[in-house]
């Protein structure tokens, strides 16, 4: 592919690097750490793979993501070098041909990649799962994430105008990579609901509209609970409302909490969720949408005149988030399961052996 | 003392001297046929028809088709692509909701 080679190049000062990337653009919009050769090999050599190795290639555009240039993104988005399992596994997930990276990387929808760090490996390299775990302050959380980003736009042009032509994006973009907390027992970490062994570490990607924050601190009921998350999915200004979309619902530790001692499985829950989540013509008509029959957008309504948003093995049901009052966030991703689904692939570390194939392990297509 | 920085990807002013048509031993005629891509979403066609047909009046153009996308969110498939070049003088493609 046209991006394999690495070429290294001398400055005097890192005044000059800064410019000269800013001017390429090889930068997010922010200052990024010179990527050295020293801490590029260094980056290498914290990941299981070869730094010639292409871990994928963007469809119809002939770019390929080398591993030397996700080490290189990882530098510039000053990442410390045991976080790179975790961006390899991101670019691994991305990849995946469900996930439909062209698509996510060029669409008006502008969606972000959150990314979910589920399993101890997170813990062993300091993210945040707690309080503000979608805010700035933990080196780990949000340099990962902006390593994605960085090495999305440096070597797959996914730049603003470009190969994106995202109308609005929003935050996320700049980093959207988050660990889980340990849910509420009986109840089952994202890693262990998708099939992968409690002791593994995995990330699971999803492209993202804007996280919705959820209030709810009036009613110790589970079912008041519910009724409100539902409410937040079901907003029809949401691109999946009706069309058959995912979700990621990442309760609080009070609704993790009231939820699992409701006795209420996740399974449970996303079902209702599923259920309460549908819209319908005339939900959509007031919010001044058309459901347009013979469209290609809205699914048909079933026979109690109800539109599907999500169906259950669509709806992620995770932990994280701090303690305090009562707060959870749903996630919308950008678009229908016809068009992309969150992939998960094992963090794997230097000297480690692939992991098999799981056969049930990850989302379930939508057929 | 000089830094050794890994460039992490080609420079731009390389890629730019590097473009060059694809087909540059095709020769459209004076009124090509046009090929137009509909993107899928809603109202693309009617939109793509209209201008299809005010470039035929207009003599711009001997005459247009449209090729709807099965999807929105994914490329044109390689058989899309290939019957575009085999029908087509001019391809247009755009983003748009």
């Amino acid at each position: 592919m046209s991006n394999s080679v690495r070429e290294v190049e001398q400055f005097e000062t890192y005044t000059d690097v800064l410019e000269a990337f800013f001017a390429e653009p090889w930068s997010d919009g922010l200052p990024v750490v010179p990527p050295t050769v020293a801490l590029v090999d260094e980056m290498i050599a914290a990941g299981a793979l070869a730094p010639g190795e292409a871990i994928g290639t963007l469809p119809g555009r002939q770019l390929s993501l080398h591993v030397w240039q996700a080490a290189a993104a990882a530098v510039m988005a000053g990442c410390r070098a045991d976080y790179f399992p975790v961006i390899l596994a991101t670019w691994q997930a991305m990849f995946d041909p469900r996930f439909n990276l062209h698509g996510v990387f060029s669409s008006t929808g502008g969606a972000a990649i959150a990314a979910i760090v589920s399993g101890p490996y997170s813990d062993i390299i300091g993210m945040n799962s707690g309080t503000g775990v979608f805010s700035p302050g933990n080196r780990a959380n949000s340099t990962i994430g902006r390593a994605i980003r960085i090495g999305a736009m440096t070597s797959l042009q996914a730049i603003p105008g470009e190969l994106d032509y995202g109308s609005f994006g929003h935050g996320g973009k700049y980093s959207f990579h988050f660990a889980e907390s340990a849910p509420p027992k009986p109840w089952l970490a994202v890693r262990e609901q998708l099939g992968y062994p409690g002791a593994s570490t995995t990330v699971t990607v999803m492209p993202a509209e804007a996280p919705r924050q959820i209030m709810h601190r009036y009613s110790p009921s589970a079912q008041d609970l519910v009724k409100t998350i539902a409410a937040a999915m079901r907003d029809p200004s949401t691109n999946g409302v009706g069309s058959g979309t995912t979700f990621l619902v990442v309760l609080g530790p009070e609704h993790a909490g009231i939820l699992a001692a409701s006795g209420i499985s996740q399974r449970q829950l996303s079902e209702a969720l599923s259920e309460m989540s549908k819209t319908s013509v005339s939900e959509l008509a007031a919010a001044g949408l058309r459901h347009d029959a013979a469209g290609a957008h809205y699914s048909p309504p079933d026979e109690a005149g109800r539109i599907l948003t999500a169906r259950p093995e669509h709806i992620l049901i995770t932990t994280a988030g701090g303690h305090g009052a009562g707060w959870s966030t749903v996630v919308p991703c950008w678009t229908w399961t016809r068009s992309t689904l969150p992939c998960t692939r094992p963090v794997r570390l230097p000297g480690e052996l692939p992991s098999p194939p799981l056969s049930r392990a990850g989302f379930p297509d939508f057929a | 003392m000089a830094l050794d920085i890994v460039l992490p990807a080609a420079r731009r002013r390389n890629e730019t001297s590097a473009i060059k048509p694809m087909h540059s031993w095709r020769r459209p005629p004076s009124h090509p046929v046009l090929g137009l891509i509909d993107n899928a979403k809603t109202g693309a066609d009617r939109m793509l028809g209209a201008i299809g047909k005010e470039l035929v009046d207009r003599k711009v153009i001997a005459s247009y088709f449209v090729i709807r996308k099965e999807s929105s969110s994914h490329s044109i498939t390689s058989e899309t692509r290939s019957e575009l070049l085999a029908r087509a003088h001019v391809i247009v493609s755009g983003v748009g909701d």
